[in-house]
Parts: C-alpha cells; sequence; structure tokens
C-alpha cells in the first residue's frame, strides 16, 4: 500500500484543471463553460492544499495555501452567482445560451 | 579744411541725398500732381522690347535680356520740363558734389606737397562700431570691431578721380534727363551713389569696404532699373545685382578667411598679420577676394551682367559702369596689394590672366557690336582687363591704378559723348522712336563739333594714340607684361590694344565721320538716320570739354616715375621713357595697324569687313561674336538644364523619398491594421485559447529554457 504523495494530488489538479480547461474551451453552452471553470478553480484548489499540507515541518503548520483556497472557494460562489445571473439576463434577451452567438464584442 | 576733416567728403552727397529724398521728392511729386503731370512716364515701345520670358516646365521665370532697339533718354524731349523742386534736387546734388570735389582737391593737394603726410598716411578718424568681449578682455583679438577712414595716397587718387567724374556726371546729367518724371529720383541715387563709393574708398577695413561696396552694387541696380516702367532695365538691373552677388560670395568668405586666421579687418595691421598665416590658405583667402573683384569688374565669366547694365541711363553708365564702380574691383585689389604679395605667386597670376583673357575677350565682341553704348560696355571690359593684367604682373600697384585713373576721364567721356549723341539723335526723331544704333548714324562730326571734338580724344586715349593720356597707362602695362616674362600675357594685352584701336575707330567712323566726310573720312561725312541732330545744351558739353582736358593730358603725370613715386608714398619709382624701348613702337604700330583698318573699312567704305563675313569661316566667326560668345545662352542653359535640374530632382527625392517614408510608414500600419482586426472575433473562447495557449507555449520555453541552464 503507497502513502499518497505530493504528486499525487498535483497530478490529480492537473487532470482536472485539463478538463476544466477543455469544457471552458471548447463548450458552446454557457452553462458548461461556467462549469468548466468551476472545475479548474478547484483543480487549483487541490493544488494549493496539496502544497500547503505537505509543505510543513515537524514544528509548524503552513496554512497559507488552505487559506488562499478558501478565499477561492467563496470568491468562486460569487462569481458563480454574477455568471449565472449574466447567463439568464442574456438569454432573455436573445434567447440563447451558446457563447459562439455572444461575439458582438468584436470590430 | 583738408585731411584732418575728409570725413566731410562723403557727408556732402549724404546731405543732398537726405534733402531730395525727403523734401524735394515730395514737394516735385505734389507739384507734378498739380500739374497733372504723370508720375512716371509713359511706357514707349513695349511691344518692341526684347526681354523674352522662358518659362520652363511651370517652372521659375527665367530672363534673359536681349539686343534691345535703343535707350532713349529723359522720357518725352522738349514737351517735358522739370518742375521748380527737380531742378532744387539737381542743383542740391550738385552744389554738395562740387563741395566734395573741392575738398577732395584740397586733400589731393596737401598729399602732393606735404611728403611727411604722403609717407603715412592719415587716420582721419576711428570708432569702435562693435565691441565684443565674449572670449577675453577688450584687447584680445576678434573682439573689437573698429571702422574707420584712412587717408593715403592711393585714396587721394580714388577720392580725386570719383569726385571730380561724379560732379561732371551730376552736372551733365541735370540737361540729359531734363523732363523726366523721375528726376529727383535720379539725383538722390546718384547722391547715394557718390556716397557709398566714396566711403567704399576711405574705408581703412574690410568691414566698412565690404558694407559700401554692397551699397555701390545696390545703387548699380537701382540705377540700371531707373526706367522701370520699361520692359528692359529691370530684367537687367536684376542681372547685374545677381551676377556681381556670386563674386560676393567668394569675396565675403575670403574676408572671413582673413579674419579667421588673423583676427582683424583692418587693412593697415593685416599685412604683418598674415605673415604668420599659413600661406595656401592666404592664397586661396586672396583668389576668394579677387572673386568679388570678378563680379564687380566684371571680368569674366562674370561680365555678363555689365553689357546690359547700358540700359540705364547713360550718364549712370558713365558715372558707375564705366568710371568709378566697375574700377572698385581693381581698387581692392590694390588695396589688398600687400596680402597678395603676401600669397602664392599663384593668386597675382589668376589676377593677371583672368585680367588678360578678359581683356582679349571682350575687344573681339567689341569688334562687332552695333549699339554704341554696348560697344562702349565691352571696351570697358576690356580695359578693366588691362588694369588686372596690369596690378598681377608688376611689383607696385602703380601701372594698374594708373591706368584706372586714365581710363576713368576717358571712358567717362566716351560715354557722355555717346549720351550726347543719343540725345541729339533722339532730338532729330520723332520722340517715339529711339536709337543708339550706330548703323542709323554717320557724319555726326559736322554737326556735333564740340561733342565730336571731345569724342575724338577720348577715342585717340583709349586707342593708346602716342602722346594721350591712355597710351602712357596702357602701354606701361603691355611693357610691365613682358619685362616680368609673362610673354603669354603681354601677347594678349597687345593684340587688345590692335583691336581697341580698331573698334575705337570702327565706333569713331560710323558715329562721327565717314564715307564723303572731310580728311578722308575722319571728319563729317554721309548721315544715314532720319531728321537732324543738332548740338547738345552746354549742359552736356561743359563736362564733355572738362573731361576731354584729363583724357589727353594726365598721362604726363606718369612721366620721370612721378604717379608711381606719389603711390608708393613718395617712394622714388624706376622710371623708363616708353619712346627709348623698340617694344613701344611695337605698341604704337598695331595701334596704328587698327586705326588703319577702321578707317579702310568704315571711312574710306571699303567693306572688306562684308566680304570676310561672306566667307564661311568669316560668317561662322561674325555669328559667334555677334553673340557674344553665347555666353547668356550658356548661363541659361546652365540654369535650365543644371539649377532647375538639381531643383527637380530635390523636389523627387522630397516628394518620393521623404513623403514616401512619412506616407508608406502610415498605410503600412494602416494596411497591418485592417487585417489584424480579423483576430478580433468577439469569441470569447478564442480569445481564452489564445491566453492558455499563449501561458503554455511561456511555460513550455521557461522550461526548456531552465533545462538548458541546468
Amino acid at each position: 500500500m503507497s502513502v499518497l504523495s505530493l504528486n499525487s494530488f498535483l497530478v490529480l489538479g492537473a487532470i482536472l484543471f485539463c478538463i476544466g480547461l477543455y469544457g471552458a474551451l471548447a463548450k458552446r453552452n454557457a452553462i458548461s463553460v461556467l462549469m468548466g471553470i468551476e472545475i479548474m478553480l478547484n483543480a487549483v484548489n487541490i493544488t494549493l492544499i496539496a502544497f500547503s499540507f505537505f509543505n510543513r515541518t515537524p514544528f509548524a503548520v503552513n496554512l497559507t495555501g488552505q487559506i488562499f483556497a478558501i478565499f477561492i472557494i467563496t470568491v468562486a460562489a460569487a462569481e458563480a452567482a454574477v455568471a449565472l445571473a449574466m447567463i439568464i439576463a442574456i438569454y432573455r434577451r436573445r434567447v440563447t445560451v451558446d457563447v459562439t452567438e455572444i461575439n458582438m464584442m468584436k470590430w | 579744411m583738408g585731411v584732418q576733416s575728409a570725413w566731410l567728403i562723403p557727408v556732402f552727397p549724404l546731405a543732398a541725398f537726405v534733402l531730395i529724398v525727403f523734401i524735394w521728392r515730395p514737394l516735385d511729386l505734389r507739384d507734378r500732381r498739380k500739374a497733372g503731370l504723370a508720375p512716371v512716364a509713359v511706357p514707349a515701345g513695349h511691344e518692341t522690347a526684347g526681354a523674352h520670358e522662358i518659362q520652363a516646365h511651370g517652372g521659375p521665370v527665367v530672363v534673359v535680356t536681349e539686343e534691345h532697339e535703343g535707350e532713349g533718354h529723359g522720357g518725352h524731349g522738349a514737351h517735358a520740363s522739370n518742375t521748380r523742386f527737380g531742378w532744387a534736387s539737381s542743383i542740391t546734388a550738385v552744389v554738395a558734389m562740387l563741395a566734395s570735389f573741392v575738398w577732395a582737391l584740397a586733400v589731393f593737394f596737401q598729399f602732393l606737397s606735404n611728403a611727411t603726410l604722403l609717407r603715412n598716411g592719415y587716420q582721419v578718424f576711428t570708432w569702435n562700431w562693435l565691441s565684443l568681449h565674449i572670449n577675453g578682455p577688450a584687447s584680445s583679438p576678434g573682439s573689437a570691431y573698429a571702422i574707420g577712414f584712412h587717408l593715403d595716397a592711393l585714396t587721394a587718387v580714388m577720392l580725386l578721380v570719383v569726385t571730380f567724374v561724379s560732379l561732371l556726371v551730376f552736372f551733365y546729367s541735370q540737361g540729359y534727363m531734363e523732363g523726366d518724371p523721375g528726376y529727383p529720383r535720379f539725383f538722390a541715387w546718384l547722391s547715394l551713389f557718390a556716397l557709398s563709393m566714396l566711403l567704399l574708398v576711405l574705408a581703412d577695413n574690410f568691414l566698412l569696404l565690404y558694407i559700401s561696396w554692397e551699397l555701390v552694387g545696390l545703387c548699380s541696380y537701382l540705377l540700371i532699373g531707373y526706367w522701370y516702367e520699361r520692359n528692359d532695365p529691370p530684367p537687367a538691373a536684376l542681372k547685374a545685382f545677381i551676377t556681381t552677388r556670386f563674386g560676393d560670395f567668394g569675396f565675403l568668405i575670403g574676408i572671413l578667411v582673413l579674419f579667421a586666421a588673423t583676427g582683424t579687418f583692418s587693412f593697415a595691421a593685416l599685412p604683418s598679420a598674415v605673415t604668420q598665416m599659413n600661406q595656401n590658405l592666404l592664397t586661396v583667402a586672396m583668389i576668394l577676394v579677387f572673386c568679388g573683384a570678378v563680379g564687380k569688374s566684371a571680368q569674366f565669366p562674370l561680365h555678363v551682367w555689365l553689357p546690359d547694365a547700358m540700359e540705364g541711363p547713360t550718364p549712370v553708365s558713365a558715372l558707375i559702369h564705366a568710371a568709378t564702380m566697375v574700377a572698385a574691383g581693381v581698387y581692392l585689389v590694390a588695396r589688398t596689394f600687400l596680402l597678395f604679395r603676401a600669397a602664392d605667386p599663384a593668386a597675382f597670376m589668376v589676377v593677371a590672366y583672368i585680367g588678360g583673357f578678359t581683356a582679349f575677350f571682350a575687344a573681339t565682341i567689341a569688334l562687332v557690336q552695333n549699339d554704341i553704348k554696348r560697344v562702349l560696355a565691352y571696351s570697358t571690359i576690356s580695359q578693366l582687363g588691362y588694369m588686372f593684367v596690369g596690378l598681377g604682373v608688376a611689383d607696385t600697384q602703380g601701372p594698374g591704378i594708373f591706368h584706372l585713373f586714365t581710363h576713368a576721364f576717358f571712358k567717362a567721356l566716351l560715354f557722355l559723348g555717346s549720351g550726347s549723341v543719343i540725345h541729339a539723335m533722339h532730338a532729330a526723331r520723332n520722340p517715339e522712336e529711339r536709337t543708339q544704333d550706330m548703323r542709323q548714324m554717320g557724319g555726326l562730326a559736322s554737326r556735333m563739333k564740340i561733342t565730336a571734338t571731345c569724342f575724338l580724344m577720348a577715342t585717340l586715349s583709349i586707342s593708346g594714340f602716342p602722346g594721350f593720356a591712355g597710351f602712357f597707362s596702357k602701354d606701361d602695362i603691355i611693357g610691365q607684361a613682358f619685362d616680368h616674362g609673362q610673354y603669354i600675357l603681354y601677347g594678349l594685352t597687345l593684340a587688345t590694344a590692335g583691336l581697341t584701336a580698331f573698334y575705337m575707330f570702327r565706333l569713331w567712323f560710323m558715329t562721327f565721320g565717314g564715307r564723303g566726310g572731310r580728311l578722308f573720312g575722319f571728319w563729317g561725312g554721309e548721315y544715314r538716320g532720319v531728321g537732324d541732330p543738332p548740338e547738345s545744351s552746354w549742359l552736356i558739353t561743359l563736362p564733355l570739354v572738362l573731361l576731354a582736358i584729363p583724357s589727353v593730358f594726365v598721362g604726363y603725370w606718369a612721366w620721370n616715375g612721378r604717379f608711381a613715386t606719389f603711390l608708393q608714398g613718395g617712394v622714388q619709382q624706376v622710371f623708363v621713357n616708353p619712346f627709348s624701348i623698340g617694344l613701344t613702337y611695337a605698341g604704337i604700330g598695331i595701334a596704328f595697324v587698327g586705326i588703319g583698318l577702321a578707317w579702310a573699312m568704315y571711312g574710306a567704305g571699303w567693306r572688306w569687313d562684308l566680304a570676310f563675313t561672306r566667307t564661311p569661316v568669316g560668317a561662322f566667326l561674325y555669328r559667334i561674336l555677334l553673340n557674344k560668345y553665347y555666353m547668356d545662352e550658356l548661363y541659361l542653359w546652365i540654369v535650365r538644364k543644371g539649377v532647375l535640374g538639381l531643383a527637380y530632382a530635390a523636389e523627387a527625392f522630397d516628394r518620393y523619398v521623404i513623403d514616401g517614408l512619412v506616407n508608406g510608414t502610415a498605410s503600412a500600419i494602416v494596411t497591418l491594421g485592417a487585417d489584424f482586426r480579423r483576430i478580433e472575433t468577439g469569441r470569447l473562447q478564442s480569445y481564452a485559447i489564445a491566453i492558455f495557449g499563449g501561458a503554455a507555449l511561456l511555460s513550455a520555453a521557461v522550461f526548456i529554457f531552465v533545462q538548458a541552464v541546468k
């Protein structure tokens, strides 16, 4: 039985990040894009906490990463609320949540 | 009275100038307006004018003045008359000039009688015009620019010449210009000229000399263009001004080179200062200074303005373009003689060869001209060439300045005499017609006895007839060229002497003599014009008589080397009796050959010249000479092809290279922007791809870099 090492957490974080990135870049549904972004944030959280957990000495605990992760969770909650509100607003106006059609910000 | 107050000499004409410009001229204009007279002469013969404007590719207009049909004068003959203020202005000018002349005469006699004065000269005053203490104390070189008047033998001679000729020309102009609408203006400018010319000869430094040098140029411009309402004079005036400017540019650089090397403008300090100077630099500087003389004295290749300057009234031609201003170049070389001597002999050789070549070159052109004033104009150029030969080859200023001295009298006389003839031709004809074409004259000697007698004296003098003034001065120069081993110059000047005798007597026979005259055609003969030319009034003939006397006799001043001794501040100069050397007889002989040929062709009427011009070679030569070696055309061509070509090239460079760079940068950015804006799709995901792709690429690069560093 092997002990969970830092690498395992980092690989999990990377995998999650890539899944989230794929979702954010490739999905056409705005909700799916939002979910992709949430996954990326959580991948980062895992990475931060893993670094934080393994970065400790026998006499001291370094909690910076954990605190960072809590902040990110808070911000991600706010972001989800704002993003969902925007998606609803756009849907009301344009009757679509397809991000490829929301392209007014071009030349 | 005398040398101490010699500064008064130029003050008299200055006072006359101020008085005429600010009082007589406005009053004259007011009177003319009241009397209903035209403020300017009505232009006559505009259609026949010879100024051609040649437009090159819509570029600047290039003006060439061509042979013109006569000057005419004084506007409108016997009908017009002066207002009382017109007379007041001429009398003011004449009286002022008389005062200057008397003063100059007094100065001259003081120099003659006082050996100490003659040896040391006299500094009339010195005034610190500008004192700059930028680089050190006031005594440091280059920090003070003093100007002043200095009198020495050369200045005394020049003062005498300038005031005497000016006085007579002023007097003559009263009659010649009578009735001209611009009468006060004419005398104002003449006075301004006299002032500037006197300043020029009195100046004790390059600074003041250059200022007055430009002032006489300005007066020359104003007086050539005096009849500005006619077609030909304004371009001629412009040509004179611009052509001399070419020379003056060199002159200015020469002065500045000398100043940069020595820190002084003063003629007194320069001769010793230049001995410290690099001799090659000094030579270059002196040749540059000579450029100014070339322009002012109408030497080849800047001679083209002087014949066209004959568009001015004849008294102006006599005073400015024969006796005084054009001799300023000669005076300049004489004034800086010691500097030339300190320089490499090449500097003097440049002077002598330009002079010798010009003398011959101008004399050949004079052979075929038919306009009486143009013959005299080319003759002036040729005689000035003699003076430069004299200065260039001899060890002293003596021969050159002596020729300047005698030439001033007889050439002024020739011009004033031709003016008298033109005046008479004008009076004889319909006032609308004007001529100074010698082909329409002839036999005038029996009609205008006083004018003819005086003119003959001057003609004999310039032709080098033994015993007349011109003989002594010219023969001396020719002899100097031989004595100093300059055989090319000797040949040129000797040949020119023959040509001079020929064209002057050609002029004499065509104007005053001719077939059927007395004394084998020397006196009177058939008149080819219309009407009945009368003798001119005493206002015109009196100056002729007064000029004829020195034209005959001043040559004897050179006897026993008196003139040369005087000019050298009393140091006795060697004198060789010209009649005791065989060479002199060569000169006399060639002059007689010239006179004889002229008599045969134009006096006796055996027209060998016509026969000669019918041969192919003769016709070719004749056409070249008649067109003045096509110098005007050559300059026009240079301007058109060279200067305008350069201008077009510069314009193209500006338009295509400079503007191309500026506009090209702008349009390249516009094009790039038009292309790059396609990237802005507005799709957030593609931006995100760019961000993450870029981050991935960057991190990959950093990773590789870190690995490589390890």
